[in-house]
């Protein structure tokens, strides 16, 4: 009886380099200390992300382009807001897996890369856990 | 029947000298997916009706404690500029929207084991579209000035 073998690979292997595998993470104690600080609600200014003035001229640019589209009538204060925090989350880590906290004042990064984000999500209260976003902003 | 909106959003690249300036619009869209530990765990999508299947990456699936696939299989994924094999895991999650938490479905998911976790999820047609309908509208707003996606429910 012939023994079953596999057939042969029709096509050839995804182009996309394996991922590397992230070395187990663990947050230091400091890190762990940020992380209830902010989501205990003690936010300090400089956790918020800044787009520095050549960021914020191109955004500004960015947003006539889309004022332009209805002339006239006045832009939303939240389509502002959100395109210019997507924008600032770009400038800095565009590319890139983050955890993400959004807030009136602003946006707050969290963790970044998937370990890190893993380790978050763990360490977390549940109730504030779904209030922790995981997105890869666009290059800027 | 419930329903909600979601903006465009969109980029200005800057201008190459021998070219115009490029503006870039995306169909993202954040979905909250429950995991194993029954948590929600919001996440950015692109909406994607060039494909059939929604796709997640293994790696992210398993970062975000989602509950992955073990049975793995092959299939033939066809992009804009080639055919290749890759290895994945067919499953389904409690899924819902960010703007309609009202409403969690069950929807079909490919675990790709092949791509890095920072690549965004996709929300494919199969099976998106047995449960929502979608238009896209590029009708400008005050809130949504480069036109919208509307998510409307099809079983109430």
């Amino acid at each position: 009886m012939p023994t079953p073998t596999n057939p042969p690979p029709l096509l050839p292997p995804s182009p996309h380099p394996a991922p590397a595998a992230e070395p187990e993470y663990y947050a230091p104690p400091d890190v762990v200390a940020r992380w209830e600080r902010i989501l205990d609600g003690h936010i300090e200014p400089s956790d918020y992300l800044t787009l520095p003035p050549d960021g914020l001229a191109w955004v500004e640019k960015e947003l006539a382009f889309a004022q332009a589209r209805l002339p006239g009538v006045p832009m939303d204060p939240g389509f502002r807001r959100d395109h210019l925090l997507r924008r600032t989350l770009d400038y800095h880590f565009g590319g890139k897996l983050v955890a993400t906290l959004y807030r009136p004042e602003g946006v707050v990064v969290l963790a970044e890369g998937i370990s890190a984000i893993g380790a978050l999500l763990r360490a977390v209260r549940g109730d504030v856990r779904d209030e922790i976003r995981t997105e890869t902003p666009h290059r800027w | 029947m419930p329903r909600f909106t979601h903006p465009f959003t969109y980029r200005l690249r800057p201008a190459d000298p021998a070219g115009p300036l490029r503006m870039v619009m995306w169909a993202d869209v954040l979905v909250e997916l429950r995991g194993a530990d029954g948590q929600w765990n919001p996440i950015n999508c692109l909406v994607d009706t060039g494909a059939s299947f929604s796709v997640i990456s293994t790696d992210r699936a398993r970062g975000l404690g989602l509950t992955v696939p073990r049975r793995t299989s092959r299939i033939d994924v066809q992009t804009a500029d080639c055919t290749t094999a890759a290895v994945v895991r067919d499953g389904s999650l409690d899924t819902r929207f960010a703007r309609l938490r009202e409403v969690t479905f069950d929807l079909l998911w490919l675990f790709r084991d092949d791509i890095p976790p920072t690549v965004e999820p996709v929300l494919g047609l199969h099976n998106l579209i047995d449960l929502f309908t979608v238009t896209f509208d590029g009708t400008p707003r005050p809130d949504t000035l480069m036109g919208f996606m509307e998510f409307v429910t099809r079983t109430g």
